[in-house]
């Protein structure tokens, strides 16, 4: 397999006070991105301050001793740039993407947050206000609703119990002190890793900006290292909630090892064999050979601790949910008692590659990509290295994980029925179950 | 003396085919990738009466592959190598564009062609679509941003403008394979067509390979496209309650017609917006609800631009408590920007953020394939996009404070809030007239 542009030249550096750097050289556009991620999520949580990760992302952007409140995200799009920031259950990451004459600013403002956040008691109401509204944004959509239940019910008793979403009863109760314990704790630089690609002269003259920036801040010492939590409890699940939308879903789960594990890139070419695409064996047996549902798909979700597999479909009402969840348990049973055709292979081969192809076109894709690889799989490198692990497995390998994964007794199922039969969509199932077939 | 060019783009070869296509090759050699991405005047305006959807549909069935292949075998060759295909069906044009490694563009260049050019239109697969379709509406109803947006444009219009029309379970229903490939015949021609191939590749090896095959689209002359006319403004407050019982919050959308995409003045009301509430933190909007009220999530307005005509846009979400200081002080800032403009420094920001930002808009070969698509849909040359520094330093407080008198001074707008009726009808009630429909009217 051809190796893609660009990977070759990636560089790396970690200063003395624990930052840890990765750099690349992009050219093209003439902008670069640079991401902070932090080694800290919703899995660092505990009963009291569930959702606390997700605030204090908020409160990043809300001032420090030096830069006014909402300043750093003003600066950024005062020079055409954009930002973001997410929090999961094992980082917190701040993203910002400029014009490449701006990259010192961006290093500055990312350097200032890291040592001199300020949190007054009015910020933090005010904040308190949009937190709940986001919440509330969330819980208002019955689907989602549904579907944190069912994460919760998957991790119950694992770290990731809890999304980065948290409790609001301790949402309600987040103090001021309770974020400068946090800051303190998690966001030090020997906790921190910052990625930087675009269009600049070399690395070198980048690292050298980021140590001018951040080389001053302390370390804390005590380096984040995840708890080892392993695979969520081996035990299936049935679920049913009663939403208030007309189309019914069914989601089949199933535990996935933790990122860095040998087996999850066996599972995730397993999910693209099964699930991705009209070619996938979901779409051309569930959807279109036995119609017995309107969608089908699935992913994996990979996570720094354990992760989850899902397979779901949405059906019209007049199909038996116990069909569609055979049907789906069908497929998954398939690759792991049967073996993965050649052309299947060279099918997940061609996708991985041109997906990474892609990738490569943006700066703030190859940056996410990277920062994940480093904080979640354990080396960025892996990522680097994908397309030529990818050669070395083996139809053999692939099946063998999905038997240990994959399996009846961590089976979770979830089975989201609609309160009321929507005459319109029943008439929908009932005239394709009439359709002459072709 | 002229400032430097903003951006330059890569080398580019482009030729109006004897068929009327008009082909334009573009050399990036960043990445091995191949971008083919196709625009046509065809899109949701040209959707028959009470049939809503078609045009989506008939896009739809085209991408089931040619009449050559079944289904499976088309999905099968095109996924083997790693290829996608992607469509963006809107008012007045749709692009249908493929990305595929530069290995591959010797089967899917030709495969892609086949597609265009003899379309399958098999029932059994517009049945699929509109099953599809019906589902995805239903999904549509669990997101009540999403419900507001599809009433928006019915309230700012009318239910007869094709921007007001709206696409339901219903219309879809009625929506047989003879309409999808009446359609099809009528408005999908080379004649108004433009084909953009970008990526990895020589421009003149390109041309000379696959010219012959982009001229076997046979000439027939395409109905005129259906493009709106400018749209009358609004003169009071047009208001529609979508009640949805369940919700703790309520979505809104207010806002009215704007400028055309040709408007001297559309680059002044780009500005303004960003100031006003498209520059996010940087916005009066969200600085004065978000920041300082702290009675959102999100606060943000929008303007999107057509041929004939404009439409701005405010959208956000609160909780139904706050839904009467929420629009009080929407209307606040907004009125405060109609009346007294904008400052020195704020267009100074303002111009750096779009000069800037366009930097972005060109990044991969997606984005500049479209981007190329964009200025020939509006006649404009590559050299608007790399000049475009020049434009906005001509733009002042003064030039910008009159497209505001113009363009954001409206007396009324169409207002659109999705919430539950008896917490939130009496919020409305106080800006005028309330129509109530249900949120499943839709269906």
């Amino acid at each position: 397999m051809e190796k893609s542009r660009l990977l070759g030249d990636i560089s790396d550096r970690t200063f003395d006070n624990g930052l840890k750097a990765i750099c690349l050289r992009k050219p093209g556009a003439p902008v670069v991105s640079v991401q902070v991620w932090y080694k800290t999520g919703s899995a660092n949580e505990r009963d009291g301050i569930r959702g606390i990760s997700h605030f204090f992302e908020h409160m990043m952007f809300r001032g420090s001793k030096n830069v006014g409140p909402e300043e750093h995200a003003r600066r950024i799009n005062d020079v055409g740039g954009h930002y973001n920031a997410f929090t999961a259950e094992d980082v917190t990451a701040y993203l910002n993407s400029v014009p490449r004459d701006h990259l010192d600013m961006v290093l500055s403002l990312e350097s200032d947050r890291m040592n001199d956040l300020a949190i007054s008691e009015k910020v933090l109401e005010t904040e308190r206000n949009v937190i709940v509204e986001e919440f509330q944004t969330y819980m208002n959509n019955p689907l989602t609703k549904a579907f944190l239940e069912f994460r919760k019910e998957f991790f119950m008793g694992h770290p990731y119990e809890y999304s980065a979403l948290g409790r609001m009863e301790d949402i309600r109760a987040i103090t001021v002190q309770d974020c400068m314990d946090y800051y303190r704790r998690w966001y030090t630089p020997d906790n921190a890793l910052i990625v930087a690609v675009g269009d600049f002269d070399n690395c070198e003259s980048v690292f050298e900006k980021i140590g001018n920036c951040f080389a001053r801040h302390p370390a804390s010492g005590t380096a984040a290292v995840a708890a080892p939590a392993g695979p969520p409890p081996n035990r299936s699940l049935r679920m049913k909630r009663d939403v208030d939308f007309d189309v019914p879903i069914c989601i089949v789960g199933y535990p996935a090892p933790a990122a860095s594990d040998k087996d999850a890139l066996p599972l995730e070419i397993l999910q693209v064999v099964v699930s991705q695409g009209e070619s996938s064996r979901m779409h051309r047996e569930i959807v279109r050979k036995h119609s017995l549902a309107v969608m089908a798909g699935g992913m994996n979700q990979s996570l720094k601790r354990a992760g989850m597999s899902i397979f779901f479909a949405m059906f019209t009402p007049n199909v038996s949910q116990r069909r569609v969840e055979e049907a789906i348990i069908e497929q998954v049973e398939a690759v792991r008692t049967g073996s993965i055709t050649k052309a299947e292979m060279e099918k997940v081969k061609n996708t991985v590659l041109t997906n990474r192809v892609y990738e490569l076109y943006s700066a703030d894709h190859i940056c996410q990509k990277l920062a994940y690889s480093e904080t979640i799989e354990g080396d960025y490198k892996r990522w680097v290295t994908r397309l030529s692990e990818l050669e070395s497995l083996d139809v053999g390998i692939l099946a063998d994980a999905a038997r240990r994964y994959w399996d009846e007794s961590a089976r979770h199922t979830l089975y989201l029925k609609p309160k009321k039969v929507n005459p319109l969509l029943f008439a929908v199932g009932i005239a394709r179950k009439l359709a002459p077939k072709r | 003396m002229a400032e430097k060019p903003i951006y330059t783009f890569p080398p580019i070869v482009e030729e109006t085919l004897a068929n009327g296509l008009h082909l334009m090759l573009v050399e990036d050699h960043e990445q091995e990738g191949i971008t083919l991405a196709l625009q046509m005047p065809f899109g949701e305006f040209c959707d028959p009466v009470s049939r809503e959807g078609a045009a989506e549909m008939a896009i739809g069935v085209m991408l089931k592959g040619p009449a050559s292949l079944s289904p499976e075998e088309f999905s099968e060759k095109l996924e083997h190598s790693g290829a996608s295909l992607f469509t963006d069906v809107g008012d007045e044009h749709c692009i249908l564009g493929g990305k595929m490694l530069a290995r591959s563009s010797e089967q899917i260049i030709p495969l892609f062609w086949e597609m265009v050019c003899n379309p399958g239109f098999r029932p059994k697969e517009l049945a699929r679509i509109k099953r599809e379709t019906i589902t995805g509406l239903q999904a549509e109803l669990a997101d009540p941003a999403s419900i507001a947006n599809k009433h928006f444009g019915c309230v700012l219009c009318g239910p007869d403008h094709p921007i007001g029309r709206i696409q339901t379970i219903r219309s879809v229903k009625r929506i047989g394979i003879n309409h999808v490939k009446e359609l099809c015949d009528s408005y999908i021609s080379p004649v108004h067509a433009i084909l953009v191939l970008a990526g990895d590749f020589r421009v003149h090896e390109m041309f000379s390979k696959w010219r012959g095959l982009f001229e076997s689209w046979k000439k027939r002359p395409g109905r005129d496209p259906v493009i709106a006319g400018p749209l009358p403004p609004v003169s009071g407050n047009r208001i529609r309650l979508v009640d949805k019982k369940d919700l703790s919050q309520v979505s809104l959308i207010l806002g009215h017609p704007a400028c055309s995409e040709l408007d001297p003045l559309r680059n002044e009301l780009a500005i303004a917006n960003y100031i006003l509430g498209g520059g996010n933190f940087s916005s009066r909007l969200m600085a004065h609800v978000r920041s300082k009220e702290g009675k959102t999530y999100g606060i943000s307005s929008q303007l999107s631009c057509s041929r004939n005509y404009g439409i701005f846009s405010i959208a956000t979400s609160t909780q139904n408590s706050q839904a009467q200081a929420m629009l009080a002080s929407i209307i606040q800032v907004y009125r405060t920007l109609s009346d007294k403009g904008i400052s020195q420094d704020e267009l100074d920001k303002a111009k750096q953020f779009v000069i800037g930002n366009m930097a972005f808009q060109l990044e991969g070969i997606v984005n500049v394939a479209e981007k190329l698509l964009w200025l020939k849909q509006f006649g404009r040359d590559i050299s608007y996009v790399e000049r475009f520094n020049e434009r906005i330093a001509s733009v002042t407080v003064e030039s910008v404070n009159h497209a505001i008198s113009l363009y954001l001074s409206s007396p009324g707008f169409a207002i659109v809030a999705v919430g539950k009726k008896e917490e939130i009808g009496p919020v409305l009630s106080q800006h005028g007239p309330v129509e109530t429909v249900n949120f499943r009217s839709l269906l």
